[in-house]
């Protein structure tokens, strides 16, 4: 094991450790919101991310979150279901829908997959706010989704989710789980498959890659999450609305995954954190927040067209060079 | 059901119709040249709002100058920030994206602040009704549309008749192969894209005393122009024109016999089923 992997390991770790023991240094409920809210947008950006990994853009993934979270709410508010149980059904819902979609649309590329992404979010969208209001509750949604049921776990006491730190952690563990699992898929041989239709469509289909298989299997993955990340927002913040699930937030997933970098998979990781961060930051500004965060997208793109993540490589490189000098 | 109400009907949709073509005319001309998804393109026709309710409310300067004017305000304003932030982008679809959506937020809030978040509205400069068989369809509604087909049929002759048209075409055909023959590819885009804005702001003034204006406005025009483009083919005239008809007819036959949502969940629908059969659009090519 070679000195890189070995302050790569350690710098996860402590994130991860780091990430632990937060409601340990600040129990106030804003911090933890705030966190949970960029844990949801890691799992939304990361997911994302695979999807862009086989060479198409979405613009419907905050759809598909939203189809997560109204089956999730759903099956709990109107048939009872434990939360457990509603939660992975809120993916596999998702991902059917993904599966289905993604058969009829993924033979377009580029800007054509995007607006029909685009289009078909919208639709998701306005049948939520209009149609079955008995259901979907029209407009104004979803109000009063329960938290997840309690859960029993061995060597540690029952979890009950009556305050924001278990419902922290909750979203802590789904979005290591999911960071893992895409990790693993991104280094399996079906991670370079994927990797190969992002290069060359044509290429991979001459080397025998039958792509719309491929293309379909990454839509219905990175759907899969979209998914439970719906069913993790509708039982931790109580409400769902269709607004929440607007085409602008499928944009800012987008912008997470650009502006972090979408050449890397730690990019889109470190794309949502900061960007969560810094509009919180900006939101004490009012108006300016918008501005502020629409300079910040432009200059990103003009001086770092990589992402941020090719700063903090530049960085990590310079640093290495420095301690090669001090040594020499 | 009452003929005059379907003709009046018709009329409004063809008018909204109109205006949803202009929008898209510039998003489609920008599209095809620099494959650039402008997502700032509502902002132009806010402002074109914008100035009309100013030249017109605080200034009183006749309409059809106020056109002009916006228009060369606009159109300038597009190539500034085509010279300073999709030139470094162009041909790639990603960032492009990101930067006209960062300039479309930094623009909206700028005007917000400056204007703030009340609707203002544009007094009319065509007063009165005329009858058309039956039909009540207000001058004004009848002057845009007029003013909305010039501009179709200008655009139209610009393209396929002017030297400069022909460089458009050449670019949006092969950007290489233009620039091998002496396109300055440059001028061009800068040219086009402040076309563009232009259109999207004349489209912005014609419709303000329909409507009203305020910081928001861009975001419905814009949605629909995405509709239009996709509906027609992406980067063709001719599909957004049939595109934009298709979509203002449906859209109030739509909202007269089922509801407006229903109606709008109408011009989805065609987009996906016409993409099905046909993934480039209606007049598109691959």
């Amino acid at each position: 094991m070679n000195r890189k992997h070995y302050t790569k390991n350690f710098i996860i770790l402590g994130t991860i450790a780091f990430l632990l023991i937060i409601p340990l240094l600040s129990s106030d409920p804003y911090h933890l919101q705030v966190l949970m809210v960029l844990l949801l947008n890691i799992i939304l950006a990361i997911s994302l991310w695979v999807i862009m990994t086989v060479g198409q853009l979405s613009l419907a993934h905050a759809a598909f979150m939203a189809v997560g979270a109204y089956t999730s709410a759903l099956l709990v508010m109107k048939l009872g279901l434990p939360f457990w149980l509603a939660m992975p059904a809120s993916g596999i819902m998702a991902a059917i829908l993904a599966l289905v979609i993604g058969s009829i649309t993924l033979r377009l590329k580029g800007a054509y997959f995007l607006l029909v992404t685009f289009a078909f979010g919208e639709i998701v969208i306005l049948i939520f706010s209009n149609f079955w209001e008995s259901l979907f509750g029209g407009v104004s949604g979803l109000i009063g989704v329960p938290p997840p049921d309690p859960i029993s776990i061995p060597f540690i006491p029952q979890v009950r989710f009556v305050s924001k730190v278990p419902l922290y952690y909750l979203a802590l563990s789904l979005t290591l789980i999911t960071v893992l699992t895409i990790y693993r898929l991104k280094n399996s041989r079906l991670g370079l498959t994927f990797g190969a239709l992002k290069e060359g469509d044509l290429l991979a289909e001459c080397i025998g890659i039958d792509i719309m298989k491929y293309k379909v299997m990454a839509f219905t993955v990175g759907c899969f999450f979209a998914g439970i990340a719906g069913s993790l927002y509708a039982h931790s913040f109580v409400v769902v609305t269709p607004i929440d699930f607007s085409f602008y937030h499928s944009v800012y997933i987008l912008i997470y995954v650009v502006v972090g970098g979408e050449s890397s998979f730690l990019g889109p990781i470190l794309g949502a954190s900061v960007l969560t961060l810094f509009s919180e930051i900006l939101r004490k500004f009012g108006h300016y927040e918008s501005i502020g965060y629409g300079i910040a997208l432009i200059l990103v793109m003009l001086f770092l067209p990589s992402g941020i993540i090719s700063l903090l490589e530049r960085i990590i490189v310079k640093v290495q060079e420095l301690f090669k000098r001090i040594k020499g | 059901m009452d003929m005059t109400l379907l003709l009046q009907v018709t009329l409004n949709g063809l008018m909204l119709g109109m205006i949803y073509i202009v929008v898209a005319l510039g998003l489609t001309l920008i599209f095809s040249i620099m494959n650039v998804i402008n997502f700032a393109h509502g902002e132009m026709y806010m402002l074109g709002g914008l100035v009309a309710y100013y030249f017109s409310e605080q200034l009183q300067i006749p309409y059809m100058l106020i056109l002009v004017l916006a228009m060369i305000l606009v159109g300038v304003f597009g190539i500034v920030v085509e010279k300073f932030f999709f030139r470094p982008f162009r041909g790639e679809l990603l960032p492009a994206l990101i930067v006209s959506l960062g300039l479309s937020m930094t623009i909206q809030t700028l005007t917000l602040l400056n204007f703030g978040t009340e609707d203002q509205s544009v007094s009319t400069v065509f007063p009165g009704m005329i009858n058309f068989l039956g039909a009540l369809f207000s001058k004004e509604r009848l002057a845009i549309v007029i003013t909305c087909i010039v501009f179709i049929l200008s655009l139209y002759l610009l393209i396929q008749r002017s030297k400069i048209g022909c460089a458009i075409r050449a670019i949006a055909e092969d950007r290489e192969a233009a620039a091998l023959q002496g396109v300055n590819i440059d001028r061009i885009c800068s040219f086009t894209f402040g076309l563009g804005c232009a259109l999207a702001a004349a489209a912005g003034v014609l419709i303000a005393p329909v409507f009203y204006v305020n910081p928001y406005i861009g975001g419905l025009p814009l949605l629909k122009a995405f509709i239009i483009i996709i509906l027609g083919g992406m980067g063709s005239l001719l599909g957004a024109v049939v595109g934009g008809l298709i979509l203002g007819t449906v859209e109030s036959f739509g909202t007269l016999f089922l509801s407006v949502p229903a109606s709008n969940l109408l011009g989805f629908i065609i987009i996906i089923l016409v993409l099905l059969f046909k993934p480039s659009g209606l007049f598109g090519h691959e």
